[in-house]
């Protein structure tokens, strides 16, 4: 092993993660290079100074809001649980009284062709001004999408090719207008996987 | 895939045992704070967007699908959340300010990753030379990629293949970025003791 192959292994080596084989034929090479075990040795210095400063925790006040939410939702599970466990039988009527319902009404109103807001078109989502190569500076600016969609919940579809390079875009590249700013690419990439013909939803919540 | 301890917990917690989300918070709490301490600088901040990425958690838990994978999940959303706010602090026209020393924190040995002030008093000078916090500065003076690392590693405990997913580079870059960090604080390290 050459000290170049040495000081690409020695980081995995100083945390414990190199594998055994890599592990042998390294120390192998640090038994008869004393600059590597310099900077092995120097390394090794660095953490333990580093261990000698373990970080504060935050404070009581963040951890009991934090506590006080999880209770939170854990109780409105919990009644709800309660609620529906008690109810069962008269809920599983209701439920299939109201389905029977909503498919009727789906039936007559596919019958009479869209109408109200919720049938609104989706929007074709343009092409955005060209990317820097540079992801760090790929930043989109607020109007630089053509149209944004009248409500949060409305499809949008975004072109073949588009597609591509929205989910090239790092995770830290947001789209900025309105107050609908909050995509990350990754998002967009995992939508695409899920949803078909390139219609994805645009909405504050951020999924996963 | 064998569920980890993590998915276990959150597993507790959706059924109702709050105690399970009380272990989740212990094991993660410090690690995340840290995390986000290095990336805004300040305590107050690093607070509340440690407040904000457990209540996204908590929000977003019933969709959590368990692959042993909560903490590179969790570190995800703070992240997510520490560029957003970074994001909206340039577009509101702020300027970017990652850290002061503040010396009320300093004063109560608190200071973790603080950046020492663009412009200190003689005061916090003294305190930037003092050998207990030297390893603060010398890591919040690192480059954001490279102190990402760092702290993911050393304190958080996070191995370097996670990392790498998380910022999303190749596990070479990581390491690089790694080995110019340590390289950089054993020079620091190296100076530090010099001007004892």
């Amino acid at each position: 092993m050459r000290c170049y192959d040495c000081r690409k292994l020695i980081v995995l080596h100083l945390y414990g993660e190199l594998e055994d084989e890599k592990r042998r034929r390294l120390e192998q090479h640090l038994g008869r290079c004393a600059a590597c075990r310099r900077e092995l040795e120097a390394f090794r210095t660095v953490r333990n100074r580093a261990a000698q400063k373990k970080p504060a925790g935050p404070s009581t006040r963040a951890i009991d809001e934090i506590r006080h939410a999880a209770r939170v939702s854990i109780e409105d599970a919990g009644w709800g649980r309660r609620f529906y466990g008690a109810r069962a039988g008269v809920l599983a009527v209701a439920a299939s009284v109201l389905m029977i319902a909503a498919v009727a009404t789906l039936v007559i109103r596919m019958g009479r062709g869209p109408t109200g807001p919720e049938s609104q078109p989706p929007v074709i989502l343009a092409e955005p001004p060209e990317l820097s190569p540079n992801p760090d500076e790929g930043q989109i600016g607020a109007g630089d999408l053509p149209r944004q969609p009248d409500s949060l919940m409305q499809p949008v579809i975004v072109p073949a090719g588009l597609e591509t390079r929205l989910a090239n875009l790092e995770a830290d590249t947001f789209y900025m207008g309105r107050e609908l700013a909050l995509e990350t690419a990754p998002a967009l990439d995992r939508r695409f996987q899920s949803l078909e013909d390139g219609v994805v939803r645009l909405g504050l919540e951020w999924e996963w | 895939m064998e569920p980890s301890h993590d998915d276990k917990l959150v597993a507790g917690y959706l059924a109702g045992d709050l105690a399970a989300f009380e272990e989740l918070l212990a094991r993660h709490r410090i690690g995340l704070f840290s995390y986000l301490r290095s990336m805004v600088g300040s305590k107050e901040d690093a607070e509340d967007l440690l407040q904000e990425t457990f209540l996204r958690v908590i929000a977003a838990l019933p969709r959590y699908r368990a692959k042993g994978k909560f903490r590179a999940w969790i570190y995800r959303i703070a992240r997510n959340l520490a560029h957003d706010r970074a994001r909206k602090l340039m577009v509101a026209g702020a300027p970017l300010k990652l850290a002061t020393c503040n010396s009320a924190e300093a004063e109560s040995g608190n200071v973790v990753f603080d950046l020492p002030d663009t412009a200190p008093s003689p005061r916090d000078v003294a305190m930037m030379h003092e050998k207990r916090d030297w390893i603060e500065s010398a890591i919040q003076d690192l480059p954001e990629a490279q102190k990402e690392v760092f702290v993911l590693r050393e304190y958080v405990g996070m191995p370097f293949k996670e990392i790498a997913a998380l910022q999303r580079r190749p596990i070479g870059t990581v390491l690089a970025r790694m080995h110019y960090a340590l390289d950089k604080l054993r020079t620091e390290l190296h100076e530090e003791r010099e001007s004892y």
